[in-house]
């Protein structure tokens, strides 16, 4: 669940020979024959079920145990000087708005802003370069965004870095808001500030809107209370230079280089704050397959991450965020993609049982078909009863989601939410397992 | 415990609350389809065996006037469909029961009356002269995955509309019932899907709607 874009073209997935994928597929479709022959898909309902039933019900009382209380510290005693850096590689669409927006930030500060042109070739560097008011550094070659943002920090004045991504856009009071937080506590290394979706327009996007209301907004808010964020998201987040100065900057060879920093942080034992009393505007995919992309690109940086920080996973020494967080975050969408591979299953099966008449009599498997199709709706399974349980968890989540977006629910919430409880899931499971299968299979990236 | 795990520990005893509530209702709901199954095959079974008295008593009062067999073909046709319909129910209800344990019996119940109604048909076809309808007794398999076998159903599925006369009686060849080895081996049958028309005609292996309806005597109106 990290905010970054597919703006760079390093970080773009390609899809792999024909034999590779033949080879998974076969492989997959193997196993998931045995597995789905040897337990029943009900038994694994019931058990995801009461296993996510276990998993909101944690996050519920972690809102309610505290997570819900407003947090504004105090203002500083002084503050400190930042720079905004903003790594951009063609993205001449969006960076004079991401620029005019944080040029047009209000901070009792000062700050400055760095912006690295990575490479571009769409011309947008010879544009920055007319610019007034802002620092331009260049990287001839492309090399990457956690690249370019580490050059920029090597050329930071600033006592805390802003990296915004080029397609986002800050609030005036976001410096302002975010700054108070690394005074809270000196262990405070990075404040993340809210990431909500600018101006959606196409289904998808709206989609994307409520579920970054709910992702950024109540789930971070709550794994924050307990110093549990596992990512600071690509589109905005702050650091303490000195930070990650000892820290030798970003993973440049990470998918998720946003994860990997913030997974880092946290075993030496630097925290991790979120701010919500403002927020960043960020693009989403308008595209069905431009979101595939980018979040298999999250997942698998996620995979990728999870078995280079592996040693946090369920390990006291880092208490909620080892035992609970990581789990329940990282590690709940393995669960996903097994899941989803079982329903897939399921409904091949099913597919199965309706087409294989059609073979033999095409009146005969329309008729057989409409009567699946028929029993299916009105045979209610009983195990849905407990995933009533989570629906109703999660709508309480929800209702608290758009509180601290400061949205009210309208009507036209309510088809990107049936998308979001019926559709997207199965969208998000889908690209888990894909996810899965390529790291599992070592699919390479372009580099 | 301390006060960072507290909340988990409370989550978990809220989890368990709720599964706890969630398994009494599904008790509930695989109790009440449970029942309903069972008056249903109840009621069944008592219909068979209100059949098979009738016949008894022709026997023992020798009574030839005509009267019976008119009656008896009359109520036949719905008695079958209702036991079709049945195995349906019972299919689905099974399939998205958990907790109830009556399926096994449930499904025996109604299995003896299914035979029993299928031989009642075939009495009636000796005892009256003719048979106003064609039987098709249709093995398939429960235990081991049967694709055919619900393809199977569903080619029979789609022949009853337009083929009114036309009774099928089902019957799972892996059962532990001996009635129903006894009615396979009478035809030698060794792999499923299966059909059996009319007592004479074996069909094995996925049969297509031309191929059974070219078996069947009572041709649609």
């Amino acid at each position: 669940m990290d905010g970054k874009k597919t703006e760079h073209r390093r970080s773009t997935i390609h899809i792999p020979e024909r034999r590779e994928l033949a080879i998974i597929g076969m492989a997959v479709l193997a196993l998931s024959v045995f597995v789905f022959l040897s337990i029943s898909y009900q038994l694994i309902f019931v058990a995801y079920t009461l296993l996510s039933l276990f998993i909101f019900c944690s996050y519920l009382i972690l809102w309610l145990e505290g997570a819900k209380e407003e947090i504004s510290p105090p203002a500083p005693p002084r503050w400190p000087h930042a720079t905004v850096i903003v790594p951009s590689f063609n993205t001449g669409d969006t960076i004079f708005d991401c620029l005019a927006a944080c040029k047009k930030m209000k901070y009792p500060g000062t700050f400055d802003i760095l912006v690295v042109d990575d490479g571009s070739t769409d011309g947008s560097y010879e544009k920055l370069a007319k610019m007034e008011g802002i620092t331009l550094l260049r990287n001839e070659k492309n090399r990457g965004k956690a690249s370019a943002l580490n050059y920029a920090i090597r050329h930071a004045k600033g006592e805390i870095v802003a990296c915004i991504d080029s397609d986002t856009y800050p609030r005036e009071d976001v410096l302002g808001k975010a700054m108070p937080h690394f005074f809270d506590d000196e262990r405070v290394a990075s404040v993340v500030v809210f990431v909500c979706v600018n101006k959606p327009r196409s289904l998808l996007q709206r989609v994307q809107e409520i579920e970054y209301w709910i992702s950024f907004g109540f789930f971070f808010k709550t794994i924050a209370s307990i110093d549990g964020l596992y990512v600071t998201p690509g589109p905005t987040a702050l650091y303490r230079k000195s930070v990650l100065d000892s820290m030798g900057g970003f993973d440049e060879q990470n998918l998720t280089e946003d994860m990997e920093i913030a997974l880092r942080m946290q075993k030496h034992g630097h925290k991790i704050r979120a701010c919500h009393e403002t927020m960043v505007l960020t693009e989403v995919p308008c595209e069905l397959r431009k979101l595939f992309r980018q979040r298999l690109r999250w997942y698998r940086g996620g995979v990728m991450n999870i078995l280079k920080h592996v040693d946090l996973f369920f390990n006291p020494k880092y208490g909620d965020f080892g035992l609970f967080i990581l789990p329940t975050t990282l590690g709940s969408g393995f669960f996903a993609a097994l899941f989803m591979a079982w329903t897939l299953m399921s409904l091949g099966r099913n597919f199965v049982d309706w087409s294989l008449p059609f073979t033999y009599n095409f009146s005969a498997g329309l008729s057989a078909t409409v009567a699946g199709m028929g029993n299916g709706l009105v045979t209610f399974q009983s195990a849905w009863i407990l995933g009533m349980f989570t629906l109703a968890i999660w709508a309480y989540f929800l209702i608290k989601s758009f509180e601290i977006s400061g949205e009210k629910p309208q009507r036209r919430h309510i088809v990107p939410l049936i998308f979001m409880l019926w559709v997207y899931p199965l969208f998000i499971g889908f690209t888990f397992l894909v996810a899965y299968i390529y790291e599992l299979f070592g699919v390479k990236y372009k580099w | 415990m301390n006060r960072q795990s507290s909340p988990y520990l409370k989550a978990a005893l809220l989890t368990m609350a709720l599964a706890l509530l969630g398994f009494f209702f599904i008790t509930q709901l695989d109790a009440m389809r449970a029942g309903e199954l069972r008056a249903a095959v109840d009621e069944l079974r008592m219909q068979s065996e209100a059949e098979r008295m009738l016949y008894f008593y022709s026997q023992v009062m020798g009574d030839d006037s005509g009267e019976l067999c008119g009656y008896l073909s009359s109520t036949a046709k719905a008695k079958a469909d209702r036991a079709w319909a049945l195995s349906e129910k019972i299919g689905f209800y099974e399939k998205s029961n958990i907790v109830n344990a009556d399926y096994e019996k449930i499904k025996g119940q109604y299995y003896l009356a299914n035979a029993a109604l299928y031989l009642n048909m075939r009495a009636m076809g000796k005892y009256c002269g003719s048979l106003p309808y064609d039987t098709v007794l249709f093995f398939y398999r429960t235990r081991q995955d049967c694709p055919e076998c619900r393809a199977q159903g569903g080619v029979l599925d789609s022949l009853r509309p337009s083929h009114p006369s036309m009774q099928v009686f089902a019957f799972p060849i892996d059962s532990d019932y001996d009635f129903v080895n006894v009615f396979a081996k009478r035809h030698n049958l060794a792999s499923v899907p299966a059909l059996v028309v009319n007592d004479q005609v074996v069909l094995v292996g996925l049969t297509d709607a031309q191929s059974v309806e070219a078996h069947l005597s009572k041709q649609a109106p």
